[in-house]
């Protein structure tokens, strides 16, 4: 019975054992005696250019190669493969060039939109395959958007997509149509509604291929970001609205979200505005309350609208390694509460105060503590940034002041101050002690004139650090006789005339900037 | 301490602990089986594994043992990215372990890590193979494979040209 069973591994092992040069030669390479699968198997681990190679070694590999490996593609119709492109098993596919139509499967039952669909040729060869798609271009038809979308949306892992209006508002099969990615645990959508052209009115919102994508939970998803560029107050409320009840729906899961919201023309920049109340309506608060589990989180939405319900999303946050926001006024209290809420943890924070005027009223808001980011102990780069005052007609915007600055985390490597001013003398005692380790720096706007800003010990401070690779400084503050000879020296050194407003340095080496993809898995 | 006797093809026992049994997902799988259907829950189980034959269940029990204290790797790697996590674990001793086996063996121990699902011998023993392959010619893989190439014809011609998306990538 033993024996029987055995039979098989034995007769192989005496096969090998063969000392014999002749039977050797016609006995089967070692290599060929495993079941073809697991050849497969150990082929498909390669990187795609051994795999490719592997076709031309004999008939047995070419089609084993074919048969258990996948493939990453590049869809580019203007390129003479696409026919060989859609025989492939592919694992990973970005589109670049998509237009042309492919044959209709059966001609003559086309009679309205759902025939279309039902005869909708294939192009892919296994599309349950396929785990990462990426359409980074305009260049697609809606048709064959869909081909690709279609039968693959189950099984994607990662899924990104340019939606230009003629995609987005491409109206096939209204409700037929479920699209559902139940596996998808990346999803990146770029969403523009500017037409190049003026169009007839808008599209039906809930028609949209956007509104379709996010119509369904995906129950895996960790990272969402959308990209949306469009006009009116109506079209961002809208959009907000679609946004933060998914977001509400993935509550579960999500880790990682990047919001980038901007709008086309003529809004006001200093004025917050609420949704529309029958865009409020359609978000589920409650799960929304519990995003709490976020990694990394990236609001930009010069918009200023919905920007209390960002904010809130922002203070639930315990445990982010990645902040960057434009919608949080810096010299403000929540502001500083959500940064101690997730000090044990933070790594880059990036703000740029949206809006929220300074002017008059609050003492407070116009110095700002740097001491709050004290217990950053993983901070590496920040980036205090006062865009509002560039939105301003100038003598209406007040520069607030940073006070502290040299409580700063001593491991910080990039370090960027936009628009507050900054006494000389903190600076000096910044690049002395916490400010040691800078590798990149960036002054804007920090004050040109008596105490603040960058005289000439302090840039000769700053070209001294021992890892400084990438310095920018604009302006700088010539305004003592002693400082503008020393500032003039560093300049010529440089390469600059003299009296150069502003100096920048920076050494081929500069490759550490951080930014969201870092912080995803 | 528990023990299980597994058994290979050409009838030789091994008697081995449970626990260093169960880092085999398959062994891990038949231990539980058995418990179930056992009456006594003293009763030692008893497996047979009719494809792996003695002197390769050897080798993977003796894999088993060096590597009892590793971490369980997931067995679904392809899941994720199935690429480049079998960097890790490429020690000196899995180096000495794999380094007097012939080509045949290493199939043998192939089959027998893929059938009893131990990912990190399957993972050192794939990379001995492909190691063999990444960044040899075409023709210094028949001859370290001892393959010889069949095509005929405009055959490897035809193929050269299917392989050109990949290529001019």
């Amino acid at each position: 019975m033993e024996e029987a069973n055995g039979r098989n591994s034995c007769q192989l092992s005496e096969q090998q054992e063969t000392p014999s040069e002749e039977v050797a030669t016609v006995s089967i390479p070692p290599i060929m005696r495993i079941p073809r699968e697991v050849r497969g198997i150990i082929f498909n681990r390669l990187p795609q250019n051994e795999i490719i190679k592997l076709r031309y070694v004999c008939r047995d590999w070419k089609s084993e190669v074919d048969d258990f490996c996948e493939f990453s593609v590049i869809l580019d119709e203007r390129q003479p493969y696409l026919e060989r492109i859609s025989q492939l098993r592919i694992k990973k596919c970005r589109v670049f060039h998509f237009m042309d139509p492919l044959p209709i499967n059966n001609h003559n039952a086309i009679e309205n939109d759902e025939e279309i669909v039902n005869n909708m040729p294939n192009f892919l060869k296994c599309p349950s395959l396929l785990r990462s798609l990426k359409i980074q271009t305009d260049k697609i038809s809606p048709t064959n958007f869909h081909i690709l979308i279609k039968d693959t949306c189950q099984n994607l892992r990662e899924f990104c997509a340019v939606l230009p209006l003629h995609i987005l508002t491409y109206n096939l099969y209204p409700s037929e149509l479920y699209l559902r990615f139940d596996n998808l645990t990346k999803l990146r959508i770029s969403v523009s509604t500017m037409p190049n052209e003026p169009v007839m009115g808008p599209p039906r919102f809930q028609d949209q291929l956007f509104y379709k994508i996010l119509e369904f939970p995906m129950k895996k998803l960790k990272m969402l970001a959308v990209e949306i560029r469009c006009l009116g107050f109506q079209q961002v409320s809208k959009f907000s609205s679609l946004i933060l009840s998914f977001i509400a729906a993935q509550h579960q899961t999500i880790e990682h979200i990047d919001f980038d919201m901007i709008q086309g023309h003529g809004m006001p920049l200093n004025e917050i505005r609420p949704l529309y109340d029958s865009d409020l309506k359609k978000i589920d608060f409650k799960s929304l309350k519990k995003v709490c589990k976020l990694e990394s989180i990236r609001v930009v939405n010069s918009t200023a609208i919905g920007i209390d319900i960002w904010s809130e999303i922002l203070a639930q946050q315990k445990a982010l390694r990645f902040m960057e926001t434009d919608i949080l006024p810096a010299p403000n209290a929540l502001y500083k509460q959500i940064i101690l809420n997730n000090q044990d943890t933070l790594v880059h924070i990036d703000i740029g105060d949206l809006t929220i005027d300074v002017d008059g009223e609050d003492e407070d808001m116009k110095h700002f503590d740097v001491s709050v980011f004290q217990n950053c102990v993983h901070l590496r780069k920040l980036t205090l940034d006062r865009n509002c005052l560039r939105r301003r007609p100038p003598g209406q915007a007040q520069s607030a002041e940073l006070i502290n600055l040299h409580s700063l985390p001593e491991y910080i490597e990039e370090l960027a101050i936009n628009y507050f001013l900054v006494l000389s003398d903190e600076l000096l005692i910044l690049f002395s002690q916490a400010g040691q380790n800078l590798k990149s720096l960036t002054l804007t706007q920090c004050g040109d004139s008596g105490e603040f800003g960058v005289d000439g010990t302090v840039l000769e401070k700053i070209i001294s650090l021992r890892d400084i690779s990438f310095i920018e400084i604009s302006p700088l503050n010539f305004s003592l006789p002693e400082e503008r000879v020393k500032l003039n020296a560093i300049l010529t050194t440089f390469g600059y005339n003299q009296d150069h407003s502003y100096f920048q340095l920076s050494k081929v080496s500069h490759n550490f900037q951080i930014s969201f993809d870092d912080f995803l898995p | 301490m528990a023990l299980v006797r597994v058994i290979s093809s050409d009838g030789a026992a091994f008697l081995v602990s449970q626990r260093l049994a169960k880092r085999s997902g398959k062994l891990k799988t038949e231990i539980e089986t058995f418990r179930k259907s056992s009456d006594n829950s003293e009763a030692q189980p008893e497996i047979r594994i009719v494809t792996i034959r003695a002197e390769i269940l050897r080798l993977v029990l003796q894999w088993l043992q060096q590597h009892q204290n590793d971490p369980v790797l997931p067995a679904n790697q392809n899941e994720q990215d199935g690429r480049g996590d079998a960097e890790m674990g490429q020690s000196q001793w899995d180096r000495d372990f794999l380094a007097p086996m012939d080509l045949g063996i290493v199939m043998e121990l192939i089959l027998a890590a893929n059938h009893l699902e131990v990912k990190g011998l399957l993972d050192i023993t794939c990379k001995l193979v492909e190691s063999k392959i990444t960044g040899r010619t075409v023709d210094e893989i028949r001859t370290a494979f001892k393959l010889k190439s069949d095509f005929k014809g405009n055959e490897e011609e035809q193929t050269r040209l299917e392989n050109r998306w990949c290529v001019e990538n």
